[in-house]
């Protein structure tokens, strides 16, 4: 046995790392215009990171119909004519798509369909007054602004106006527009567009051999343009820093690591529903592996952006799939139920398949922070220890979906899973517990540190005191013994609901208070949904319970 | 007796405290929807500060006492609880006392000035005489709050000069408008309101003169307008430019048309309102919109029923038969005949004691952008002499402590004032030590091993 579990080490490990290595390297193989630094939104990045951002902006993903973003973007003001033409502006707003007459088969546009809409000029107006009056913009017109952000994009891209280039002498200052490039810079820049124009049309023509070749000269081109920009002012963009950002775009580490934890999840599903426990310890290999993938993403992100990884919507719910992970490895050193990987992989997979896939509500862009954000050790602390205990809070949910499924299926047979689940729950109810309320203390601390107010009743800070409400009404229950197995397993699901409010609702839903550098919108219909399923399930398992003891003549109780 | 002990039981029991517990978690959460869909401040009154909260946060501290009573005398697996408790009931007291002693308010200041007085946020309606030369003589003031006490069940009113001044409506949430109309003072200035249009452009603007002043100019777009009076002098020097002056005719205006590349004077006449003359540059037509001989400012508060950035909360004086608004912080003069009044709802102050003058205000910027990174404000403080207040590091002084908040910029995007948080908060120790025991207690609880409770279930 010690042999094996050695021999899948091994091979697992060697695994990990060809793979790293592999994906590694492969950027650097042709970075073409990917490494080129822009400087935008207030700081410098790979050009790269800016095409997947405007990509996404228009189109809603980081790739056009398998085309490289960079390549798109950049072809933009290269042949406007035809981008001006071309569908790929998307309205995803029903109701903004109702009120530009638009037709409702299609979420894609043309730029042209949408200037020239006589609609819009008018609804844009409306828009400029409420925002003169200052007004709080709902879905519709923040979707309107969206609109008005992909429109004002394209139409400064196409020219070769808002990818700044060129730094100027004076360090803060704004660098200079492709646009306004002039003399030596702009014919090195000249050659860029040269060879990937030459690039583009071997590509187009499927002539491997020189499409290989115009890359290479592409590479050089920018190394060129870069290397005269050095000359001048130094390592102006921090070249390792914007190779390591290019890296990680590639390497989308965020994307392995749920991969591997939907694996483990299996493994660990196998040992726990099915009869053969040892595939468990296949899951923890598994687990491991996607662990080195979700470190490695954070070490990228805290690089990068030389700030802890906790400060939006995306990098909330990819701590919370760490924190799951880590609470229930050291519960199961304790207890060894192999309930808590189950549920532990399970918050894992789903929340990085979020992040993944839900782009455009979960702004995974390397963001920068307000002033207030910026230089706070307690900040950040309070923000990690509250987002951990909703790691906590989420692995006890889904502990409690599963002790409730077993509550439906037969609760005397599956008597010992039960026992275990929700001593799991209490446990893991536990940890939130002292972690939220700290958490919410230490942001107390801080407000009271950087704005002189320990307790404001600000929405965040209120929301998260009411969930923290909740789950001491669930201990203390189970301390009077009011709640029992299946009572606490119900409180786990039903109470997760207050930690969605506090979590998402605060900022995607109410809208309001102080911590608006968290806000966002979209998604709402599905976490609503998400959050009804539950609710639903619970009430469906609690009926059906009461209904069960009533016919055994058990006196009922939760 | 009996029943005294059934009420001591009940004050102590859990059953109490899952009411208690779910209370405050409808009444937060009921705050956080009206902050939603009002603002804050409307949030805070109706709910956080409100009896209901109090007497909610009132019988949790009971509550707890007694379940502490209860168990006494105390063995060592209550040491979490007690702490907890404990830490529970000095972490609200500390709360009270911040509440009913502390000063939260806010001070403002331009670059260059001085100021010693916050604003808090309660108000207050003020009524001074005018003496003249900047002198007042206050006549009334009491502490105002609207929103709890409305007008219609408290109503306002100061006898002044054997007439009722009074406050006639109030308004939560209100949009300024100003308007000019005709005024029948011949003190006030005229008013001319125009028009300029051709194919591309579409302008119209007021353009009022002080009587006093001979000549009133406006720059729009391609032309200069200037407002004359009659017998003004207008020297022409350089540019398009209407004068404009009242004339011998009624209800006519006379005007004279100065064009660039004639370079001077190239068209004159008589102007009634509503008709129109070409300019003669780019094919530009001017139309005289409106013409008041004597001009006012009228002022207007349109109630919204929810606010947004540009609402505030605005009064409506009665006196001597004329009514007068006034927006939160905008007094009003009131007049009649020799009575000369300043009404005022404003924001009560408060005197720190010194002045703090503002030096220097500086923002740092990302990269290229306008996105502010940092700010800070150098201040002048006596006895301490300059220094730095700056986000996340505030000044300590005189028992307050001043934290940088927000700054205002001027059009150009220069910032210009700068705003410090002032804050003064007794509870603050109370706060602190009750958190600490809150968290120590349970930690103790649920962690170790001797002191735990006893728990039903598997592990009991």
């Amino acid at each position: 046995m010690r042999k094996v579990k050695f021999a899948l080490a091994i091979f697992l490990s060697a695994a990990f790392a060809t793979f790293f290595l592999n994906i590694l390297s492969a950027p650097s193989a042709h970075a073409g215009l990917g490494d080129l630094p822009v400087q935008d939104d207030g700081r410098i990045k790979p050009y790269d990171t800016f095409a997947r951002e405007m990509l996404n902006l228009m189109w809603g993903h980081e790739t056009y119909k398998e085309r490289k973003a960079s390549d798109v973007v950049f072809s933009w003001m290269l042949i406007p004519e035809e981008w001006d033409n071309t569908k790929f502006v998307l309205v995803r707003h029903n109701g903004l798509r109702e009120a530009l007459g638009l037709d409702h088969e299609r979420l894609y546009y043309s730029p042209n369909e949408l200037i020239t809409n006589s609609h819009l000029s008018i609804m844009m107006q409306d828009l400029k007054n409420k925002r003169e009056a200052q007004e709080k913009l709902d879905p519709f017109y923040q979707s309107l602004q969206t609109l008005e952000n992909q429109l004002s994009a394209y139409q400064s891209l196409r020219v070769g106006h808002g990818v700044r280039v060129v730094p100027v002498d004076a360090k803060t200052a704004r660098w200079l527009d492709i646009a306004d490039l002039k003399d030596a810079d702009k014919m090195r820049f000249q050659s860029i567009t040269t060879a990937f124009v030459s690039m583009a049309a071997a590509s187009a023509k499927g002539d491997h051999a020189s499409e290989a070749s115009s890359a290479d000269n592409l590479d050089k081109a920018v190394n060129n343009f870069v290397a005269f920009a050095q000359e001048r002012f130094g390592d102006y963009a921090g070249s390792t820093r914007i190779r390591a950002e290019t890296a990680y775009n590639h390497l989308q580490p965020f994307r392995f690591a749920w991969i591997l934890y939907f694996l483990a999840l299996c493994f660990f599903s196998f040992a726990y529903f099915g009869t053969r426990p040892y595939w468990g310890k296949i899951g923890w290999g598994f687990t491991a592996g996607a662990a080195l993938f979700h470190a490695t993403g954070f070490l990228f992100r805290i690089y990068i952006l030389e700030r802890p990884p906790v400060s939006n919507m995306f990098e909330t719910v990819v701590w919370v799939a760490w924190g799951t992970v880590l609470l229930a490895t050291v519960l199961y050193r304790f207890s060894r139920s192999a309930i808590i990987p189950v549920a532990a992989t399970l918050v894992a997979t789903l929340s990085l398949i979020l992040c993944d896939v839900s782009s455009s509500v979960l702004d995974s862009s390397l963001m920068l922070l307000q002033p207030v954000l910026r230089d706070n050790f307690w900040l950040m602390t309070h923000v990690i220890i509250i987002v951990s205990s909703y790691a906590a809070f989420f692995l006890a949910f889904f502990l409690g979906d599963i002790v409730l499924f077993y509550f439906w299926r037969d609760e005397k047979k599956h008597a010992q899973k039960i026992q275990e689940g929700a001593q799991a729950i209490y446990r893991s109810v536990q940890v939130g517990v002292v972690l939220l309320a700290s958490g919410i203390i230490l942001g107390g601390v801080w407000a009271d540190y950087s704005w002189g107010r320990f307790w404001g009743w600000d929405p965040k800070e209120t929301w998260a005191f009411i969930a923290l409400l909740g789950y001491v009404l669930v201990l203390h229950g189970r301390i009077a013994g009011w709640l029992r197995h299946f009572g606490l397993a119900a409180a786990a699901v039903i109470s997760f609901s207050l930690v969605i409010m506090s979590w998402y609702g605060v900022n995607f839903v109410l809208g309001a208070g102080l911590h608006t550098y968290g806000f966002g919108a979209g998604g709402v219909e599905y976490v609503a949904g998400f959050v009804a399923a539950h609710l639903l399930f619970a009430a469906f398992v609690i009926t059906l319970r009461q209904s069960r003891l009533r016919s055994d003549r058990t006196p009922s109780g939760f | 007796m009996k029943l005294f002990e059934r009420a001591l039981k009940f004050l102590a029991s859990l059953q109490l405290a899952m009411i208690v517990m779910a209370c405050l978690g409808v009444l937060a959460a009921t705050g956080t929807i009206l902050e939603a869909r009002y603002d804050a401040n409307y949030a805070q009154k109706m709910v956080y500060q409100s009896p209901y909260m109090f007497a909610t946060l009132a019988l949790l501290c009971i509550n707890l006492f007694n379940v502490m009573l209860d168990r006494w005398p105390w063995k060592a697996h209550h040491a979490g609880f007690v702490l907890a408790h404990i830490g529970i009931i000095t972490l609200i007291v500390g709360s009270w006392v911040t509440h009913r002693f502390g000063v939260d308010g806010s001070l403002a200041f331009e670059i260059g000035q001085a100021n010693r007085y916050v604003m808090l946020s309660s108000s207050e309606f003020v009524v001074a005489r005018s003496l003249g030369e900047g002198r007042y003589d206050t006549l009334h003031k009491e502490r105002v709050d609207f929103l709890l006490h409305p007008i219609e069940k408290n109503p306002i009113s100061v006898m002044v000069d054997g007439q009722q001044l009074e406050i006639v409506d109030y308004y939560n949430y209100a949009v300024r408008e100003s308007k000019l109309v005709q005024s029948d003072d011949d003190l006030d200035g005229p008013a001319v309101r125009v028009q300029l249009q051709n194919a591309r452009v579409n302008m119209s603007q007021w353009i009022k003169r002080p009587a006093t002043a001979p000549t009133e100019e406006f720059n729009l777009g391609p032309a200069r307008i200037v407002l004359a009076a009659e017998n003004a002098p207008f020297v022409y020097t350089t540019g398009n430019v209407l004068v404009f002056r009242p004339s011998k005719t009624p209800d006519k205006l006379s005007f004279e048309i100065y064009t660039q590349s004639l370079g001077g004077l190239s068209k004159k006449g008589l102007i009634a309102v509503v008709d129109e003359i070409d300019t003669g540059w780019m094919g530009i037509k001017l139309r005289l919109l409106k013409y008041l001989p004597h001009a006012r400012e009228a002022v207007d508060f349109l109630k919204r029923e929810q606010p947004t950035g540009a609402t505030m909360s605005a009064i409506k004086i009665r006196f001597a038969g004329k009514d007068y608004w006034s927006g939160l912080n905008g007094p009003v003069r009131i007049h009649d005949g020799a009575t000369n009044l300043v009404a005022a709802y404003r924001n009560e102050l408060l005197d720190i004691g010194f002045d703090m003058r503002l030096e220097k205000f500086e923002v740092g910027r990302y990269l290229g952008s306008t996105r502010a990174k940092t700010y800070q404000s150098e201040v002048n403080v006596p006895d301490l002499g300059n220094r730095l207040i700056s986000m996340n590091n505030p000044l300590k002084y005189n028992d307050y402590t001043f934290y940088q908040a927000s700054f205002q910029e001027n059009a150009q995007g220069k910032p210009t004032t700068s705003i410090l948080s002032v804050n003064h908060d007794p509870g603050r120790w109370m706060k602190y030590l009750g958190s600490l025991l809150m968290v120590l207690g349970t930690i103790v609880m649920f962690y170790f091993k001797k002191y735990r409770l006893k728990i039903w279930g598997p592990t009991a």
